[in-house]
């Protein structure tokens, strides 16, 4: 079974959500997972890795401490966060190597780091753990080992040039990935009570004339 | 043309007494698509029409464009009365409907069986384009089969009480349970506007809910039965029956929401710049304020506060009918005369429907900006981080600068919470103080959001990026990105407080409603409404360029 784009983005934004993160952080890691399902290259999975690691913890302890600093309290940062961080800063940096020590669910940095490149005019390459990628706006190709749960990220202008990435419009997630994200989504539906069943949807009223 | 007049201000514009008081006008998304319908000389077909005598079976209707097909695949279901229960809890439906993207083969139509009855609890695919289903009306369905099949048309009166046979509980479009992605549609130029697939499938179940009583009637009746007669069938609109779950839409999707705003409101300044208005104006106006009244008359209600609205509204209709023929267009700039007089004597309802009103004669004028209405960005608008703080704080000051003398720690401001019920993953409202919900609010109170992060944002140093600011304070991301693009987009934000306790979740719907092209608003309680579509309409093989358009305003009598 295949499901939307817009399925999937929603889900992912509700998941984030619920395992912690503020509403415009989830809209964020919605659009990340979206962007990179369209490029066929997971971001369901990732979200899903992620969610688990942080979901009782504080966003806060995985986030870096300025827009300066790389570090957090907990030495693993988030993809998500630490994406967000390079893409608010991205007219304000100059193009540079920037090497973070351990990023947990890299890949969700990718969609961030393609709107840093498209910014900056040039693009950036990844190298995380074993995984590669080039990346520049919409465009991304990727190789190696993307699975690990958390490694060293070196990011770094490159002068690679990048062919237009298809996209695709049907995601087909790993089962076990989406039940962890939809886990996650539930987080955020208040449970029914009957009061609530009829008052808050403002019926009562027979519907049936 | 040069547009002199500038176009109302986001502050007037954006109340939300206002936005529940909208009406439909020429570039209504129903409107839009009838339009295109007609010029482009779209044929429609009924290949399948398998329906037994109790109404159960499946049928196809099909839309030839210029340059494609769709076909609405309905279902047909025998629902027991026991089942035909509570809208919030419904599980079955009378009829099931699906847009799909072609020509179905048999085995679409094997798929499709098995799920579009079921609805949310079914999957579709990137080949359907929209989800429906509908009831009928309880009150009118049985007496017109029974009229019908012993020869006789229906009562008047009963369904001028009514308007429609059969009511959609839902419509849904883009990748819902499945379907395709506006995204993957919007270059079709056919999508160019705003909800043009959910419009036309809204438009085939009608000609569906027709022929099906016709179909029933026979199955009733034989040699004895009559058809509904034209005249009476295209007074018949379909129903909707809207809740809670559309106000979010609005503020969930502020740039396309700015952007409906927007062209209604250029369309506007764009007739109220017009100098002169020639005598075929003047008298094209004068035939649709004349038929407008019709409307009128059959909208009816049983709710205080539409009661209340209707009779002002009405006494407005008299009272502007008296100023028009007292000369209000006869200086020049006319239809700016026109609104300067209904801001100084009409409420807000009776200064939308003139506002509407005035555009009927200009389609060569505004129809073009229909293709201004969709957002192709879908969300791609992106957070700039290198803002300072104090640029910031202005935004949040010329959006939400009202926002922040409202007492954010009483009880009235906060009074209630959205959310999402585990039950039906439906939008909800619930009373904050009463109902433990809030930890699972939706962010759809963008003004108290606004007002805590200008607080927040008062402690830092005015040139330091809001990049840090985020950083530190990430609840504070999303209305930090919402009144950025606000910047661009002036009629992003409602301006009123989206939680008060005074709030009436019915404005909000009747402001998306009224786009779609709506009409006979006709809440059932503070938050949901009912409302009729495509009253007036012809059907398909009616359809001409000459009675594409205008035919929200009934010619002949009721």
């Amino acid at each position: 079974m295949t499901w939307s784009l817009g399925e999937v983005e929603a889900m992912a934004r509700k998941a984030a959500r619920g395992a912690g993160y503020a509403w415009g952080v989830a809209d964020e890691a919605g659009h990340a997972v979206r962007w990179l399902e369209a490029r066929q290259a997971g971001g369901i999975t990732d979200l899903a890795d992620l969610l688990v690691e942080v979901s009782n913890e504080t966003p806060a302890d995985f986030t870096p401490k300025s827009v300066a600093d790389w570090t957090c309290n907990t030495n693993h940062l988030c993809p998500v966060m630490t994406g967000l961080v390079f893409a608010d800063t991205a007219e304000l940096r100059e193009a540079e190597v920037t090497r973070l020590n351990s990023v947990m669910a890299p890949k969700l940095m990718l969609p961030f780091l393609g709107h840093v490149a498209a910014i900056q005019g040039q693009p950036l390459s990844v190298v995380a753990g074993a995984g590669r990628a080039i990346v520049r706006d919409g465009d991304l190709d990727m190789s190696g080992d993307w699975t690990a749960a958390f490694c060293p990220v070196e990011i770094a202008p490159s002068s690679i040039a990048l062919r237009t990435t298809a996209m695709e419009t049907r995601v087909d997630p790993d089962p076990s990935a989406w039940k962890i994200l939809t886990r996650m989504a539930s987080r955020t539906y208040a449970p029914a009570t009957e009061a609530s069943r009829l008052k808050g949807a403002g019926a009562g009223l027979t519907d049936n004339d | 043309m040069s547009v002199t007049v500038p176009k109302r201000d986001p502050s007037v514009v954006m109340r939300l007494k206002r936005l529940g008081s909208f009406h439909q006008s020429r570039l209504s998304f129903m409107r839009i698509l009838t339009r295109r319908m007609a010029q482009e000389g779209w044929r429609f077909s009924r290949p399948v029409f398998d329906i037994d005598a109790h109404g159960v079976g499946r049928a196809v209707y099909r839309i030839d464009t210029p340059e494609r097909c769709y076909s609405m695949v309905a279902f047909a279901h025998d629902l027991p009365d026991a089942k035909r229960s509570d809208r919030v809890i419904a599980e079955a439906w009378d009829a099931t409907f699906t847009l799909f993207d072609g020509e179905p083969s048999e085995a679409d139509l094997t798929r499709l069986e098995a799920n579009v009855p079921r609805q949310e609890a079914g999957r579709i695919s990137e080949r359907e384009l929209s989800l429906s289903r509908a009831n009928r009306s309880a009150r009118l369905w049985a007496h017109v089969v029974e009229a019908l099949s012993s020869g006789a048309q229906p009562d008047a009166d009963r369904l001028k009480d009514v308007g429609y046979l059969m009511r959609t509980t839902a419509v849904y479009g883009s990748g819902k349970f499945g379907a395709a992605d506006y995204a993957t549609l919007h270059d079709r130029p056919e999508f160019q506007a705003p909800f043009q697939v959910e419009m036309m499938l809204v438009y085939l179940i009608r000609t569906f809910v027709r022929d099906l009583v016709n179909h029933m009637a026979v199955a009733k009746g034989g040699d004895a039965a009559v058809p509904l007669d034209g005249g009476i069938a295209e007074s018949l609109g379909i129903g909707n029956a809207t809740g809670l779950g559309m106000a979010p839409f609005i503020v969930n999707h502020p740039v396309l929401f700015n952007n409906w705003i927007t062209a209604r409101e250029e369309a506007i300044a764009r007739v109220r710049s017009l100098a002169k208005a020639t005598p075929e104006a003047r008298a094209s106006f004068a035939d649709i304020f004349a038929r407008y009244a019709q409307v009128l008359d059959t909208w009816s209600s049983d709710h205080p506060l539409q009661l209340e609205k209707l009779d002002v509204l009405r006494g407005e209709y008299a009272k502007a009918k008296a100023a028009l023929a007292g000369g209000v267009l006869a200086e020049d700039h006319p239809w700016d005369a026109l609104m300067i007089w209904a801001g100084g004597n009409l409420s807000e309802d009776g200064q939308e429907l003139l506002a509407s009103l005035m555009l009927e004669p200009y389609g060569e004028l505004v129809d073009d900006l229909a293709t201004t209405m969709c957002d192709r960005s879908e969300g791609g608008f992106r957070l700039d981080g290198r803002m300072h703080i104090g640029q910031v704080a202005q935004l949040l000051d010329a959006t939400f600068g009202w926002a922040e003398t409202l007492d954010w720690d009483g009880k009235d401001q906060t009074a209630r919470a959205w959310y999402v019920s585990a039950e039906k993953l439906e939008p909800r409202l619930a009373e904050r103080y009463e109902e433990p919900v809030e930890p699972y609010e939706q962010p759809l109170a963008p003004a108290r959001d606004a007002a805590r992060a200008a607080a927040a944002l008062a402690g830092w140093p005015a040139d330091t990026p809001v990049a840090e600011f985020v950083l530190a304070h990430p609840e504070y991301r999303q209305i930090i990105r919402r009144v950025q693009m606000a910047a661009a987009a002036p009629y992003a934000e409602i301006r009123d407080n989206t939680i008060a306790a005074d709030m009436l979740p019915i404005d909000m719907l009747r402001a998306k409603l009224s786009y779609f092209g709506a009409t006979h608003f006709d809440p059932r309680s503070d938050r949901w409404v009912r409302i009729r579509m495509y009253t007036g309409a012809p059907y398909p093989e009616d359809l001409t360029p000459d009675n594409c358009d205008q035919w929200v305003y009934p010619e002949r009598p009721a």
